[in-house]
This record gives structure tokens, C-alpha cells and sequence, in this order.
């Protein structure tokens, strides 16, 4: 399992090292920034000046090297746009992401997970069929749509909720309550169609030939197995909470990382981007090495391989 | 006599198991220098328990997977050999029908598309053609036409089964390598497929290997046997002698372990105890650990195959194995 | 002295589609006995078992007759003693579940049918796997069944089955999966257990062999009907039911002078959306009369024992 973990581990530092160099590679082919920042109008002497001084007149080489060096002593550089250190600009952003996903992706969970296993041991009853018209509708809308939809209803006509920025916690009921919509629909579904293969298994059956009553063989011997594909499932979910707030904080005017992407982007804040790919790809990086480890901790046939235990 | 249809020399695959991505890989002998000769329209047995290695050994003669060493030829070409046009000459030629029939057909298809597909795949007919072709198939293996528009779903296991078969056979196959082809099945099905089988290899040019862990059926299906334990054969020979004089205790072991029909014989000991043990297999006999035969020999020097009467046997001590007794001596 | 099991007049349907799979069965089983279930899939075996075992699956129910387990501990309720009952199953890796240890699963069961815990109950787990021939217990305890073979799941089944006491042990195609020298070994470790206990045993299987080595008595089943019971000599000897006659005559042996391969069985198992009317072998058998699609045949005797429920049966 030790091993496991630290090959996993290393795995991620390679995939985290690939993305640098690949976003930087990508992002200095792809237009000139100092004609970006200044504007078409801006005199030569002026884009000199601005390439020198963000030393973008080096070869991609020089630069790249350059970058590598400061970036493994946390020095991501300054932003073109403010000129303030992009770790600062990145610090101040990641709470205010944490603070709409982490709560998002618990909301999902505990919403999603017990309505499929509702539905899964109700099968075809009413409450079966409630949750998954529910989940029907929460995974048919859009984010986007589904945001503005809830501006409307929430603070345009019923005037209960603000609309746009973080100043309150009211300010975060609608963004969360935007992604858990989404992610609550598709965690109930897979939690309930993984739950009615594994009920399915003969190991159930023989469970409930032995007697065991239905409440243990759900919970005992139901819910370990089903839990093993719902993890990665999780996974993707967590991954999808970290995409779905690019579009949430800009319709909600939230100003974290998502946001603060959308902006950077527009105005060809280089340093920002940059970072900002390289912190999603950090999280993803982490949120697919938990996924690895929980699958492995859940599963004894990757636990132990296949190799008699005595 | 003829020139082989088939000829496998010192075959041997060789899988390596690692138990975690940073654990020291084992390697495992799944087939272990195995030699056979297979004769236009001839028919043979392979018989073994699971982790024989006898599915591995399938798969070698039909080059689907490349061997750790040896060869194998066909028709005189070796599968080493063989460039890619050669090997889609040789699909034709060859077939493979394995034990799931449910698995092995494509649930989105009807059976008549299925066995007309393996026409029109090598272009020996037009879409119309290969459906009558397919059509005739379906018909010698006992299935009318009319279940040609089913679906898989919709037919029993003995048809599927028979279904799975008409598509390895409608391009008239040279060698078909059956792999535990009816061992899902039914008592009562299984004997269908028998008389289906035996049936179609006496209208057909059809070479064929049975690979199988079901003694009873093989025999009506076969013309020799080749016993696997633990990748090597350890007995060949032709059906009916082996049958009426094993000669290795392995395979007496395994025809007394098979449940007869005759009411007083109850309650037998079981004739070997213990699973296969590929732990086991680097020196000597293989089979030593579970063998009422063995002797210090057995641990020291690795049995050759040698002829005994008719057949090739691969133990020390194959004189001293006692006959088969009779379903009624046993009861006493 | 009653029986252990009466099962009379046994319907077992699935409500939704209204199908009969078990249409009104007796059978009964004493202390001690080995009564084996034979038939081809799909004839209503299995369902038999998990009707007795009290464990039918969802969607499925017990519409008509009763089941009653008597054993002579409880003097007589009537009332299904459900812990007595016991049950094996075809596939025994994929009937463990793959993510609690060997040891667990016995402990647990141990706990649940005689209130064993702690050390008390992983000495006596300790126990059970040696008794169904598991060596290295204590270090097979912490095992998972995928590390095991078949064949050694289907003895932690057996030892899981012992630690409920079964008076009655069901054994549904205990050795279907297995290799032959497996089944054969697993089919000697069933009769000793039996004789060392004093269970009955129902033992399932489309195998006349299996069911051969080891039942005193049989029944036949065919689309969930049984179509013959009798001591098994006289079963495999003198069938007198033409299904039973044809599933003795498919039986492929290896008796060397043996050469006939096995007769097949024409057709197939009929739907059970789809039966025949009267007997419902009767398009697949070569004794039918007009008679046979008018009524199902009533069961009648054929001999100590035996009896069959054919028109036209099968005379020695």
C-alpha cells in the first residue's frame, strides 16, 4: 500500500511538471503579450520597454528556465495588469473558491448519496421515481442557465437572496446552490444504478439466505462495494465543482479563482493565467491522487493483489 | 501420413505477475515446452483443470498471442513468420469459440447479421449472399431460418451456443479451436451440441481442438487426448486407450474423480486432495504434491514424456498406476 | 415422527408478470436425509431453494402452500425455524462478499447464529476452516475470497453454512463452477459433514452424477413441476417419467465400453410465459398420447416410494 501511494504521488509531481511546461510553451506562442497589455497604439519604444521589463525580449528558453527556477521558490512573478505578486492575487481568490466548492461538494454528497441509495432500495416506488425526476432536472439544465435561473426567481422576483458578490454568507447560498443542483442530480443517479448492480450480486442473495436482515446487508454488505465506483465518481464530481465555478462566479460576480480566470484571460494577464492553470491543475492533481489512494484503501483486490494472504 | 495441419514445437508462454505497481514480478509458466501435431481433419483433447494453462495454449495455436518460445506452424508456415496479409488469410482458415455464448455475441445485433457478418468481413459474398450462406449455417447446426431476425437475448443458452458455432463455421474453417465450448451448459444441452459437432465435422474438411475440464463430454468428441497439468502435458494418447488404461496418476485421478451414473457408488474419497500449486512447478514433477505415487525421484528429476503402449506419458512411475477399476469393485 | 421438511403444495410466482416458477410442489426431507433436486435451468431448482431458505429474491413471492420446518428442539411450532436452515451456492467467489475478509464473514455469522464474539468466535471460525479442510487457519482468516481458489471459497461457504448449526444444509449446484477433482472432493467433504451432524441435506443440480453420488432420494423437476420422485436406485434404474428416463439417457459417462454418445433431449426448457398445456413435456416426449395435452398428469405411484406424474410412464 506504501508502495502504492508513493508511486501514485510521484506520478502526480510529473503530471503537475508536464502542465507548467506545456502551459508556458503554449502561452508564448500564442500572441504577443506586451502588444495585449498595451494596446494596439502603444509606440515600439513602449513595447520594448514592457518586454524588457517583464523580460519577454529572452529566448523562450532563458525564459522558461527563468520561470522554473522562481516558481520552485514560489515566485510566480507580478501581474501584468496590477503589478501585484500573482501568489498574493491567487491567495486571495482560493478561499473564496474553497468557499463555495468545499461546501457545494459536502452539500452534494449528503444530498446525492442517500437519495440514490433511496431510490435504490425503493426501487420503482414513488420515492424512487421522485429522485430521479429530480435528478433528471438537475442534470438537464445547464449551469449557466440554471444560475441566471435562480437570480431571477431569487433575487430579481422574490427579493430574498442577493444577486452578485461575496460581501455575506447570503452571498454564497446561490452559487452553492447552483453547483449542488447539478452534482447532487448525478451523484444520485450513479449512487442508485452502481447500488442496483451491486444488490444484484449473488454475494446479496447469499447474504439474504443467511437472514441477515435488509438494513445490515444495505449498509454492511451493500454500500462497501458500491462505494468503490462512487468514489471515482466523486472524483469527477469534485473535478466538475472546480469547472462549474469558472461559470458560477462569473455569473454571480464571486471573485475567486474562476473569475479572476475569466478576467486574467481577457486581458492577457500572462503571469495570472499562468498560475491559475497551473492552481486548478494542483487541485485536480489532488483531488485524482485521493480518488487513487480511497479506490486502492476500498478495494482489497488492488489492496493486496491476488496473492493468497498466508 | 499426412503432413500436419498444425504443428506446435517446444511451446511455452511465460506471464509476468507483479502484485503492486513496486513489487518484484514473478514470473509464471503458463504453458511449458509442449509439443503437438494436428493432422487434416483430426481431432484432439485437451483436458485440465483451471490454471492448466490449457485456455493460454489455445490462444498460442491460434496466434493470439505471441509465445515466450517456440513455434507454431500451420499449414508448414510458422505464425513468426506470417506478414499481416498472411494473417487474415489464416483467420479464415481458423476459429475460436469460447465458453460464454451470452459474452461472445454482440447483443445489438440479430444472429442472422452475426454469422452473415463473418461473410461479407472477407468479401466472400455480397450482403444477400452471405445471408443465405449464414441461413445454411444456422440450419446445419439445428437452428431454422426463421430465428434469424432474433436477437441474442431472445434465445436460450444451448441456442446461443449454437449460434456462436455457426459463425465459427460458416467460412468452412480448416482448424477451430473449441475453448470450454459447452462446459456452461446444461447436462441435456451439452449432449445437443455433442450430436451437433459430431455432425457437422463429418460433413466438413474440419481439424479441431477441444480444450476442455469435462472428461465425459470430451471423449464422444475426440480422436486422442493430450492431458495438461500445470502448462505441460503429462499424458497423451489416443482417447479410448487412455480412457481404458490411464497411465498417469493425474489422469486416473481424474477420470475416478468423475461421478458415475451407478447409484452404489457413494460416498468415494475423493482420489487427489488440494488445488493446483504453480508454486510448486520449478523442479521435478509438478503434480508430486498431490500424487499417492510419489517417490524422492519425483522431486529431483522433472519426468520426460515417454511412450507407454500407444501413448507418451510423462511420469516416473506410470507402470505402477493401477488400472481403473470397475463402478462395481469400487463399492467393495 | 413428522418429517423435517414438508413443503405442500409450493407456488412461488413473480406477481408483476403473474408466471408461475413453482406450481405447486410437495416435498418433504427427514433428519438425516439427502434428497437431491435434479432438472435442466430454468425449471424452478433454485427457487425452490430460496423459498425454503426464506430468502426469495425481490419481485418474487410465495403465493400458495406452505413450507414447514420442524425440528424436534422447538417441539413442533410449526413456524419456519429459519436459523436451522443453512445454504450453498453455485459460484462461491462471487457469493462472498469481496470486501469483508474470510474472517469476518465467519466471525460475523457466528455471531449472528450462536452469539460468538471476540476470540471465542475466531477460534471457533479457526475451527470451521480447518474442519472443511483449509489449512493455516488463523493466517486464512485475514484472506479476501479473490485470493482463494473456487474451490477453497466453496469450503468457507461450507464452513459459513456450519456456523448457523443447519439442521437442513441447501446446496444449490454446490460444485457446478468447480473443476472435477474439486467437485469431487467438495462432494466427500458434504457427505461427512452430513454424517458427523445428522443435517439433512437438499442437494440441486442439472448433474445426475453429482446428484447420484450423494442423495438417497430424488425429485424431478420440470418447468416448476415435479415430475417424479423415488429412491434414488430406483430412479436412475427404472425411471418411469419419460423426462427422467431422457435425463438419464443424456448423461454423457466414461465408461470405456460406453461408446453411444449421449441421446439429447429434443427442444428445449419451454417459457414460462409460454407452457404447454397438459403435461408440459409433452411436445418434447416420444410417448405422448391425446391425452397428455388434455390435463396435467396427477402424480401416481409407481412403486415403495416412487411415483411419477405421466400418463403414458416408462415401464421397466
Amino acid at each position: 500500500m506504501f508502495g502504492f501511494v508513493l508511486a501514485r504521488l510521484l506520478r502526480s509531481l510529473i503530471v503537475l511538471f508536464a502542465t507548467v511546461t506545456f502551459v508556458f510553451i503554449v502561452l508564448r506562442l500564442s500572441g504577443d503579450p506586451a502588444q495585449q497589455m498595451l494596446s494596439d497604439i502603444a509606440t515600439p519604444e513602449a513595447l520594448a520597454a514592457f518586454r524588457t521589463q517583464w523580460g519577454l525580449d529572452r529566448s523562450i528558453a532563458e525564459q522558461y528556465l527563468l520561470y522554473l527556477a522562481n516558481a520552485f521558490q514560489g515566485n510566480f512573478g507580478t501581474s501584468f495588469a496590477d503589478g501585484r505578486e500573482v501568489f498574493t492575487v491567487i491567495g486571495e481568490r482560493v478561499p473564496k473558491t474553497l468557499s463555495v466548492t468545499v461546501p457545494a461538494f459536502l452539500l452534494t454528497m449528503l444530498i446525492g448519496i442517500p437519495a440514490g441509495i433511496l431510490a435504490a432500495v425503493r426501487r420503482e416506488t414513488a420515492a424512487d421515481k421522485a429522485v430521479m425526476a429530480g435528478a433528471v432536472v438537475g442534470y438537464s439544465i445547464p449551469n449557466f442557465l440554471l444560475g441566471v435561473a435562480l437570480i431571477y426567481l431569487f433575487a430579481v422576483w422574490l427579493r430574498v437572496l442577493p444577486s452578485s458578490g461575496s460581501s455575506t454568507w447570503q452571498h454564497a447560498i446561490l452559487p452553492v446552490a447552483t453547483l449542488v443542483l447539478a452534482g447532487a442530480a448525478t451523484i444520485s443517479r450513479f449512487t442508485r444504478s452502481t447500488l442496483i448492480d451491486v444488490l444484484g450480486q449473488p454475494y446479496i442473495a447469499a447474504a439474504r439466505a443467511d437472514g441477515i436482515p435488509e438494513r445490515e446487508i444495505i449498509l454492511r454488505h451493500a454500500l462497501p462495494n458500491a462505494a468503490i465506483p462512487l468514489v471515482t465518481m466523486l472524483g469527477f464530481g469534485a473535478g466538475g465543482m472546480l469547472g462549474g465555478a469558472v461559470f458560477v462566479e462569473t455569473v454571480f460576480a464571486w471573485p475567486g479563482l474562476g473569475s479572476g480566470f475569466v478576467r486574467a484571460v481577457n486581458s492577457g494577464d500572462l503571469n495570472v493565467v499562468q498560475a491559475m492553470i497551473l492552481t486548478f491543475t494542483a487541485f485536480m492533481v489532488s483531488i485524482n491522487l485521493t480518488v487513487d489512494i480511497l479506490y486502492a484503501a476500498l478495494n482489497p483486490k488492488i489492496r493486496l493483489g491476488n496473492h493468497d494472504a498466508s | 501420413m499426412n503432413p500436419p495441419l498444425l504443428q506446435a514445437r517446444g511451446l511455452q508462454k511465460t506471464f509476468r505477475l507483479r502484485s503492486g505497481p513496486l513489487a518484484r514480478s514473478v514470473d509464471h509458466v503458463a504453458v511449458d515446452a509442449i509439443d503437438l501435431d494436428l493432422a487434416p481433419r483430426e481431432r484432439i483433447g485437451i483436458v485440465g483443470e483451471s490454471g492448466s494453462g490449457k485456455s493460454t495454449l489455445g490462444r498460442l495455436l491460434l496466434g493470439l498471442t505471441p509465445p515466450s518460445a517456440g513455434e507454431v506452424r500451420f499449414d508448414g508456415v510458422a505464425h513468426a513468420d506470417r506478414r499481416p496479409g498472411d494473417w487474415k488469410a489464416f483467420r479464415r482458415q481458423t476459429s475460436l469459440v469460447q465458453q460464454n455464448p451470452l459474452s461472445a455475441l454482440n447483443p445489438q445485433m440479430t444472429i442472422g447479421q452475426q454469422v452473415a457478418e463473418a461473410v461479407w468481413v472477407h468479401r466472400l459474398a455480397d450482403r444477400h449472399g452471405a445471408r443465405d450462406q449464414a441461413a445454411a449455417m444456422l440450419e446445419k447446426v439445428g437452428l431454422s431460418a426463421e430465428l434469424m431476425d432474433r436477437f441474442p437475448h431472445q434465445m436460450s443458452g444451448g441456442q446461443r451456443q449454437r449460434v456462436v458455432i455457426a459463425r465459427a463455421l460458416v467460412l468452412s474453417p480448416r482448424l477451430v479451436v473449441f475453448d470450454e465450448a459447452v462446459s456452461a451448459l446444461d447436462v441435456s444441452v451439452q449432449a445437443q451440441v455433442v450430436a451437433i459437432l459430431r455432425s457437422l465435422w463429418q460433413q466438413l474438411d474440419l481439424a479441431y481442438v477441444f480444450i476442455t475440464h469435462d472428461l465425459r463430454i470430451v471423449r464422444h468428441l475426440v480422436d486422442r487426448i493430450a492431458v495438461l497439468y500445470l502448462g505441460r502435458v503429462v499424458e497423451t494418447g489416443d482417447i479410448r486407450s487412455v480412457y481404458a488404461r490411464p497411465r498417469h496418476p493425474y489422469t486416473r485421478a481424474l477420470l475416478s474423480s468423475v461421478p458415475s451414473l451407478d447409484p452404489r457408488v457413494r460416498n468415494v474419497a475423493p482420489p487427489v486432495q488440494g488445488d493446483l500449486d504453480p508454486g510448486k512447478a520449478a523442479r521435478g514433477c509438478a503434480f508430486r504434491s498431490r500424487c499417492p505415487l510419489a517417490i524422492e525421484r519425483c522431486a529431483s528429476e522433472t519426468p520426460r514424456l515417454r511412450r507407454i503402449d500407444q501413448g507418451h506419458v510423462a511420469c516416473h512411475r506410470a507402470e505402477d498406476v493401477r488400472p481403473l477399476p470397475m463402478a462395481t469393485a469400487e463399492v467393495a | 415422527m413428522s418429517h423435517l421438511l414438508a413443503v405442500r403444495g409450493l407456488v412461488v410466482q413473480a406477481p408483476a408478470r403473474g408466471l408461475k416458477i413453482i406450481d405447486g410442489i410437495d416435498l418433504s426431507l427427514d433428519r438425516g436425509e439427502t434428497l437431491g433436486l435434479v432438472g435442466e435451468s430454468g425449471c424452478g431448482k433454485s427457487m425452490t431453494c430460496y423459498a425454503i431458505a426464506g430468502a426469495l429474491p425481490r419481485g418474487i413471492a410465495r403465493t400458495g402452500g406452505s413450507i414447514t420446518l420442524q425440528d424436534d428442539a422447538d417441539g413442533g411450532t410449526g413456524s419456519p425455524a429459519k436459523p436451522s436452515v443453512a445454504m450453498i451456492f453455485q459460484d462461491p467467489t462471487s457469493s462472498l462478499n469481496p470486501v469483508h475478509t474470510i474472517g469476518h464473514y465467519l466471525e460475523s455469522a457466528l455471531y449472528r447464529h450462536q452469539g460468538l464474539r471476540g476470540n471465542d468466535a475466531r477460534l471457533e471460525a479457526m475451527r470451521l476452516l480447518e474442519r472443511v479442510g483449509i489449512d493455516r487457519a488463523k493466517s486464512r482468516l485475514r484472506a479476501y475470497p479473490h485470493q482463494f481458489s473456487g474451490g477453497m471459497n466453496q469450503r468457507v461457504m461450507i464452513a459459513h453454512a456450519l456456523a448457523a448449526k443447519p439442521r437442513l444444509l441447501i446446496a444449490d449446484e454446490p460444485t457446478t463452477a468447480l473443476d472435477v477433482t474439486t467437485q469431487a472432493q467438495i462432494l466427500y467433504l458434504l457427505e461427512e459433514l452430513r454424517a458427523e451432524t445428522g443435517m439433512a441435506l437438499l442437494i440441486v443440480s442439472h448433474d445426475l452424477g453429482v446428484i447420484a453420488r450423494l442423495a438417497d432420494r430424488a425429485a424431478v423437476m420440470y418447468c416448476g413441476k415435479i415430475v417424479e420422485t423415488a429412491p434414488i436406485g430406483a430412479l436412475l434404474e427404472r425411471p418411469a417419467h419419460p423426462y427422467a428416463r431422457a435425463l438419464i439417457d443424456c448423461m454423457p459417462t466414461i465408461d470405456p465400453d460406453d461408446l453411444e454418445p449421449p441421446t439429447p433431449i429434443a427442444g428445449s426448457v419451454p417459457l414460462l410465459d409460454n407452457l404447454p398445456a397438459g403435461c408440459h413435456f409433452h411436445p418434447r416426449c416420444d410417448r405422448g398420447g391425446r391425452d397428455c395435452v388434455s390435463a396435467y398428469p396427477a402424480p401416481a405411484r409407481i412403486g415403495p416410494g416412487h411415483a411419477a406424474s405421466c400418463y403414458h410412464p416408462v415401464r421397466p
